[in-house]
């Protein structure tokens, strides 16, 4: 309830010139010996012309406002020092002063007498660190998964690059092996031997490459394993993995001996589809396998760059 | 001198008349200058709202009237004594408006230029302020619409005072600062 009789003057009505001269006289003549009604209207005017500036006044109150209210310099001078204090506010008003009067105004409902209003302060308060903690919670996490992230993205490129490097080296060792095959040939030829009689057969420079096809293997028994033989002079070891179809974007090789130190590592985009089934293919340069127990740990790289083991493949190296 | 300025009658104004006068506004010399001012910031603002050019000139115009009326009716009036003033500057007015021109004096031509010194002598004013006046007059006009209603709301509680009370207060501040804004600008004006 308004206990203010003053709040029921028309003020507004008096400064845009709308009341009629009775009403008018009878407005003055408590103007003159009010002063609540004096401050009253001192108040309303800053208000409209405030109202004004923020573009709050209905279009009749604009229009007399314009052509009634601004009609005297006193007025044009307060709009103008309004304008002034909007913009100074404007610009000194911070994030600082919004805290401020957050803080205050929760200071005055901690101290006002009603009890409501401190518990409903209190369940504010307590919501609000439980949230933030848990909210720091969270962003801590997910930086850790990030970080992480990045980390392996790092080793992800990093072992890319090792895999280019050693598809890059297996190229070179083939053209530096049919550079070395030309050669020969042309050193026959100078020495009138005949194509047919080389001593570097036709199609020798498959030779260099051994396939070998390899199932997973379920426990690492190496008296069981695979044996292969690989004859000198050869530069490259295909193994082709057998898998049950999987939908990894990419999968990573690893290469162990049996002191489980990491000899070689690759990383495949795809796999291939054959007659015997699905395999990935890997190419290792055979001079890494000097006879011994070896292993190939097989992994899917999921879409998070976690690794998910998907099989073992082992085999044994026997003397050349 | 202002082309519209009230032209001033010959009239002698005795010191024992006026101090009658102020008597009349209220025994204590003190209180009667203070109603003699509030009387005539009254009629300058009723003057204003009348859309009138000059109202100091025409609330001078009222006081002499008044005074020199007092002289007749002497103490036989009884009321408050600004009613009567008001009943004379009702008259002062009707007068003025069968002699005002038809339309107002334009507003000076240099308004740009005014505005920045304006802004400048507001940052100077406020600057002069007490910390909490200042921080009040931040605070309170920070917001528009109905945010500012609610930042009202907020201050109040935070002050413990009526929103009313806040009201009055910032209002107060605003009066003071645009008087010293208007003061700085005839300093630079007059250099």
């Amino acid at each position: 309830m308004n206990m203010d009789p003053t709040n029921d003057l028309p003020l507004k009505s008096y400064l845009l010139g709308d009341l009629n001269p009775n009403e008018q006289q009878r407005l003055e003549q408590r103007l003159m010996i009010d002063s609540a009604a004096f401050e009253e209207l001192r108040w309303i005017e800053d208000e409209l012309i405030d109202d004004y500036l923020e573009g709050s006044l209905s279009g009749s109150e604009k229009e007399k406002f314009e052509n009634f209210f601004l009609s005297t310099p006193e007025r044009r001078q307060k709009l103008s020092f309004a304008e002034s204090l909007k913009r100074y506010v404007a610009v000194h008003s911070s994030k600082e002063n919004r805290w401020s009067i957050w803080w205050n105004s929760s200071k005055a409902l901690w101290r006002s007498q009603n009890p409501v209003y401190r518990w409903c302060l209190a369940a504010s308060l307590l919501l609000i660190i439980a949230g933030g903690s848990w909210s720091i919670a969270q962003i801590s996490r997910l930086q850790k998964a990030l970080e992480q992230g990045g980390s392996r993205a790092s080793q992800m490129q990093l072992m890319e690059m090792q895999d280019r490097y050693s598809q890059m080296s297996m190229a070179l060792q083939r053209e530096q092996s049919r550079l070395r095959l030309l050669e020969q040939e042309a050193a026959n030829l100078k020495q009138g031997v005949k194509p047919g009689n080389s001593s570097l057969l036709p199609g020798q420079l498959q030779t260099t490459l051994i396939a070998v096809t390899l199932p997973p293997g379920q426990l690492r028994d190496f008296g069981g394993s695979q044996r292969i033989s690989i004859p000198a002079g050869t530069d490259l070891a295909q193994f082709d993995l057998k898998m049950e179809p999987e939908d990894y974007s990419q999968y990573r090789a690893i290469l162990q001996n049996v002191d489980q130190d990491k000899i070689w590592t690759q990383i495949s985009p795809m796999t291939e589809s054959g007659m015997q089934g699905q395999f990935l293919r890997l190419i290792v340069p055979a001079k890494l396998l000097k006879p011994g127990d070896y292993v190939l740990k097989l992994s899917g790289v999921t879409a998070a760059g976690d690794f998910e083991d998907i099989g073992n493949y082992y085999f044994r190296v026997t003397a050349r | 001198m202002n082309p519209l300025a009230w032209p001033k009658k010959e009239w002698d104004l005795t010191q024992e008349a006026f101090t009658k006068f102020l008597v009349w506004l209220n025994p204590s010399p003190d209180k009667a200058g203070e109603k003699y001012e509030d009387i005539r910031r009254r009629l300058i603002k009723i003057f204003t709202c009348r859309g009138c050019y000059c109202p100091e000139d025409l609330a001078d115009e009222t006081i002499n009237r008044v005074i020199r009326k007092f002289q007749e009716i002497g103490e036989n009036y009884v009321g408050d004594p600004a009613l009567y003033f008001y009943g004379v500057a009702h008259n002062v007015h009707l007068e003025h408006l069968r002699k005002k021109p038809s339309s107002a004096p334009p507003p000076s031509a240099d308004e740009p230029s005014r505005t920045e010194e304006e802004y400048k002598c507001l940052e100077q004013c406020i600057e002069s302020l007490p910390p909490r006046s200042r921080e009040l007059v931040l605070q309170y006009y920070q917001e528009e619409k109905h945010a500012k209603i609610n930042l009202r709301k907020q201050m109040a509680l935070r002050l413990g005072i009526p929103l009313n009370a806040l009201r009055i207060r910032a209002c107060r501040i605003r009066m003071d600062l645009q008087t010293c804004v208007f003061q700085c600008l005839q300093q630079k004006a007059a250099v």
